[in-house]
This record gives structure tokens, sequence and C-alpha cells, in this order.
């Protein structure tokens, strides 16, 4: 019993008033999602090491946390939420052609250092849109981003787009080995631009490419300055493609009255290599980690036998609850509670009952911190100083919801 | 407006810093050697120097509590975090080196016993050249390990090298080269953009200008 009262590191209990809010933030966004048309559904908590393992270049196989099956196969806490997705839908009876999905799940993860208490388990909710490739469908998901962080009542967040394709078509324009553009890469992301002038010296990649990559780390900010850049630096016209692509895109959210939460980084790359087309990140001012994160995933799918195309992105449900204490954003007001009092408990118990059909909250056992007062035996209603008769059950009813309507 | 964090570590990064801010003219007249105070306020008002210890800069940044940050590339390296790193502040330069009592052969021990403060640099740098090794994690005097037997070598930051020539022992590889780094929160780049933009180009030509 010696670790019976301790929680394993990276873990954390939620307790009701936290757990509350949590609940509450779901549901806002959950609401959101569903007026989209986007339909609920799970996977496993566990899966087959192997589906992520063989993802190519996806995500770091030391994080997961593994455990081994009965028969010896090594299963693994679900590490990442789409993969999962992608391979149900794939593996789904009937062919899909369209399907919108969301979902609210734990993902797990070895911790990254000592101090991230939720590192290792943490709450993500999502949407998924599978189906021919479409860019109102990109608008259409970025839309909702920026839907979802509203909903949660905030009013000062980004949403930052970036392209795969502009960076993924400028290295194809050079031959060098895998673990040299993943240097490349990890430095680009961390708009590292003196490292990154090293390896490409280096490795001797030729000038063009090395002018566009060392400018790609400072290619962000106002959308329409930063894609006049990009234009001017596509050095072919898949890249210049994917930049007026992107044009597009933002020109369209500006359309639909976005613009003040759309910024651009044609920088942004991201280890997990899987997305093609746009990709996008959300900040909230004064909040020092990304909420959201998504984008286009066109060949997931094709790693589980289907060609599908595909778009989604993910909220991270705990840095939100988070954004919200820190900035006090006030969540919509809690419920009253109501309690009753008799010597009869069996007609307390029967009027609750009533109450509770009208949608009212009743505990019972406790009267403490209960802002309204039921007493039976006297038919009065309390609230603080307040007393007032009641004649009947009906009239309680009626009294009762009065009291609601004013607070 | 918001204030403009800065996590600094007390001592020569931090006066060689304060040195660049005044370059393009940003003043911290409360910094003074002997105080204990631990956060510092610009002459402006607009931006504040938070001191924190080396290590630390990297964890204050990431998490947003401060929204620059200026660390040695061993710190960094080290605490291996999700920021941005902006600038080469050419100050502050030293190497990563391997050390240990003369004629020791790295590739004649079996199991090779690495006395460090950066184990993760240690491990990732033997790691790829695929040498098994065991760390011992020290928090300093780590010179003092394969003097005393508690490791066959050690990992750490040589400067001049006095230190390790007076307790007998040399570099027996040099690693990597370190100077001073500017990071930034990369949400904080984004969101505060209108500030941090100029104030990092700014930096970048002062140090420019010096490093000629």
């Amino acid at each position: 019993m010696q670790f019976g009262n301790q929680l394993p590191q990276g873990v954390a209990d939620l307790y009701s008033n936290d757990y509350e809010r949590k609940e509450y933030v779901i549901d806002q966004i959950n609401q959101t999602t569903k007026l989209y048309g986007f339909k609920p559904i799970q996977t496993p908590t566990f899966e087959y090491y192997d589906l992520f393992m063989n993802m190519p270049g996806t995500m770091d196989t030391d994080q997961m946390i593994k455990l081994i099956d009965h028969d010896g196969k090594i299963l693994v806490l679900r590490p990442d939420a789409t993969i999962p997705i992608a391979r149900m839908v794939a593996n789904s009876k009937d062919p899909v052609t369209f399907e919108k999905l969301s979902y609210v799940t734990n993902i797990f993860r070895m911790q990254n250092g000592d101090s991230d208490v939720f590192s290792r388990s943490f709450t993500q909710l999502g949407v998924e849109c599978f189906g021919q490739k479409d860019a109102f469908i990109d608008v259409e998901m970025i839309a909702l981003a920026i839907e979802a962080l509203k909903a949660v009542g905030l009013e000062r967040f980004q949403i930052d787009l970036g392209q795969a394709k502009f960076y993924q078509s400028l290295m194809n324009e050079v031959d060098l080995p895998q673990h040299v553009q993943r240097e490349i890469l990890s430095k680009l992301e961390q708009k590292n631009e003196y490292e990154l002038s090293l390896i490409l010296n280096k490795y001797n990649v030729n000038e063009r490419v090395t002018n566009v990559l060392l400018k790609l780390a400072n290619l962000f900010g106002t959308p329409r300055t930063v894609i006049q850049q990009a234009k001017d630096l596509a050095l072919t016209d898949e890249m210049l493609e994917a930049v007026q692509e992107l044009e597009w895109t933002v020109n369209q959210l500006a359309d639909l009255g976005m613009a003040p939460f759309i910024s651009v980084d044609l920088g942004l790359v991201n280890h997990l290599n899987y997305y093609t087309g746009v990709m996008f990140q959300g900040y909230v001012h004064g909040f020092g980690r990304s909420v959201i994160q998504g984008g286009r995933y066109d060949h997931l799918t094709e790693e589980f036998g289907l060609k599908i195309d595909a778009i989604g992105f993910g909220v991270y449900i705990d840095q939100l609850m988070d954004v919200l204490k820190q900035q006090d954003v006030a969540l919509a007001s809690e419920e009253l509670q109501l309690s009753i009092v008799s010597r009869n408990r069996t007609d307390a118990f029967k009027i609750a009952q009533e109450l509770r059909e009208e949608g009212f909250i009743v505990d019972l056992f406790s009267t403490e911190n209960r802002p309204i007062l039921i007493d039976l035996d006297n038919e009065k209603l309390i609230k603080g100083e307040n007393e007032e008769r009641f004649q009947s059950t009906k009239d309680l009813i009626d009294k009762v919801g009065r009291l609601y309507g004013k607070s | 407006m918001e204030k403009v964090k800065i996590a600094l570590t007390k001592g020569r990064l931090a006066e060689e810093s304060i040195k660049v801010f005044e370059a393009i003219g940003l003043k911290f007249s409360a910094y003074k050697e002997d105080s204990r105070k631990l956060i510092l306020p610009s002459d402006c008002g607009r931006y504040e120097i938070i001191l924190v210890k080396a290590l630390d800069v990297a964890t204050y940044v990431e998490n947003g509590a401060a929204d620059i940050g200026i660390a040695g590339k061993d710190t960094l390296l080290e605490a291996n975090a999700n920021v941005f790193e902006l600038v080469d502040l050419g100050f502050g330069k030293c190497h990563f080196a391997v050390a240990g009592q003369g004629g020791f052969d790295l590739n004649r021990a079996i199991k090779l016993s690495v006395a460090t403060k950066y184990p993760r640099v240690a491990t990732q740098f033997f790691q790829e050249k695929g040498k098994q090794i065991e760390t011992i994690k020290l928090n300093g005097s780590v010179e003092l390990a394969p003097l005393v037997g508690l490791s066959d070598v050690i990992v750490d930051i040589v400067e001049t090298g006095r230190t390790l020539k007076e307790n007998g022992l040399e570099v027996i590889e040099s690693m990597y080269s370190i100077s001073a780094r500017l990071v930034v929160n990369k949400a904080g780049y984004k969101t505060k953009s209108e500030t941090l933009q100029p104030f990092v180009g700014q930096v970048k030509e002062a140090v420019s200008v010096t490093k000629g």
C-alpha cells in the first residue's frame, strides 16, 4: 500500500470544479462541430504497436507507452488520434467517399521532461474530414477552428497558416539523404537561420535552394506581404501553385470576415510529416503554447489501402483550460441547486422527482451551500433572507421557476 | 501594453546581453551585479528582465513565462526545448568536449562511464557514434570524477582549458562549439510579432556590427 495515495508522474485527478470546466469546454466545441455536420466516433484506447511503427516518419516510437499482450504482441496506448481514424475509415465495410468525423479522446505519451504534469495523458478534441480534396473544405475547416475558439469565450487568438507543399517542392529540388533533411527540418522549425546556414554549407546545397531556405525562416506575418514575398521566391511551378492555393484560402477567409484571426507562416514545418497541403496552428494572445494544430493529409489512408483525401485538426483541451483559467474567461453561469427538508422523506422524494422532471437540480441529502431551500412541512420556499409561501406542488414549481428566471 | 519579459542568467551572459540591449537603445539601469532582485524593469518600462538559472531559461521561454531568453547553446541543447532560436549573439564562446586523463582511449573502453552536467547531450553524442555509455549526472566540479575513479571521462564545456589542465585532464575529443543564443517563445513570436520581430531584428543587426 506504499503507493496507495500517490499518482504516477504525468497524470492528474480532476476534481469536480475543474472537471466541470473541462466538460463545459468540450461541450461548447462539440456543439459547434455538430453544427458543421461532424459525427462523433471512438477508436480503441490501445492498438498494435505495428500500426504506428510502420507510419513513415510520423512520430517518435520511443514516446509511446507500450504493453505486452498475452500472445506476446506489443500494444501501445493511443499515441495519436488521426492515424487510428484513418485506419478505421480505410477499413470500413462500405467504401467511404465522404465522411466528417469528430472525437474527444485521451492521448498517451511518455513524458518529455520532468516538469510537464499533463504530458503523459492529455485530452484532445478533433475533427477529420475525409473526401475528395476541395479548396472550400480547407476554408470551412479553418473557419471551424476559429468558431471553436470563439465558442469557449476567447476573443484574442490567431490561426497561423502554412503550406506543406511549398517546403516539400523546394526540397525536391535537391537530393539530400534523409538524416540531412531531418536536420534541415528541425533547424527550420526553430527558425534557426544561423545553424541552418551552417548545415546547408556543410552539405553543399545549391545556392538557389539555400537562398530560399534561409528566407523561409522569416517568411511569416501579415498574409498579403508574406504571400507576395513567397511568390517572388518560388523556384518551380509547384511552389508557385502552393502559394497561390494559400492566397486563395486567405482571401476566402477574409471575405468571410475572418481576416483579423489569420496570419501566415511559410516556414511552418512539422515533424509529423504526413501533412500535404495547408497546415495551421492556433495561438491565444498571452498564452505560450499552441492550442490547435491541424492540416491537410491526402496520403495517410493510402497506408491502409484506401486513397482518400483528408483534412483535420485537434484542439488541446488541457491547454485551453489553462488559457481560460489564466485569462479568467467567464464560463456560462452555474446552475442553482435546490434542497428539500421535510420530516416525511417520502414526500420530499416525490416533490424532488417532480422538480427534476421540470429540469431543476435537486439535492435531497445536503442543505449546505444550496441557495434555495424548500421547507415542505411549513410550505415555505427560502432563498437567503427571503421567504415565500406556496400552496401546492404546482405553485411551488411556478415559484421555483420564477426564482431561476430572475437569477 | 503587456511588458516583454526577457529571461537572463546572472553573470557574464547577462552583462553582455545588457550591453547589446544598450546598443539598441534599451537601458536597464536597475541591473546591478550585487543586487538580489530577480525582476528588473527597463528604464522605458516596456521590458522586464527576469533572472533565472541557466538551464531554466529554455523552460521559462518554452512555457511563455518569458517571451525572450538568452542562454548558452550548451544549456539549450540539454533542455531540448521547443522554442525559436533566432540569433547567435557571438559572445559566451566555448565548446563541448570529452575530456579525461592523458592517453585515455575512448575506443578501448567497453562500457564507457561519463560524468557530466549534460547527460542528454552526452548520451546523444555517443549514440550517434554508436557507442554505449553510462552517464553519471553531476552538478559541478565535474573534473573530479575521472580523478577519483567515479567515471572514465567527462563531457563538459571548455573555454580556455585551464581548469582541465590544472587538474591533469586533457581534451580527448571536441564535440560542438557553443555561444550565447537568443530564443523566443513560439506562440509569442506570432501573437506579439509587432513588438518582438523588430526587437529581434535590431538585436541581430547590433550583433552583426560588433562581430564585424
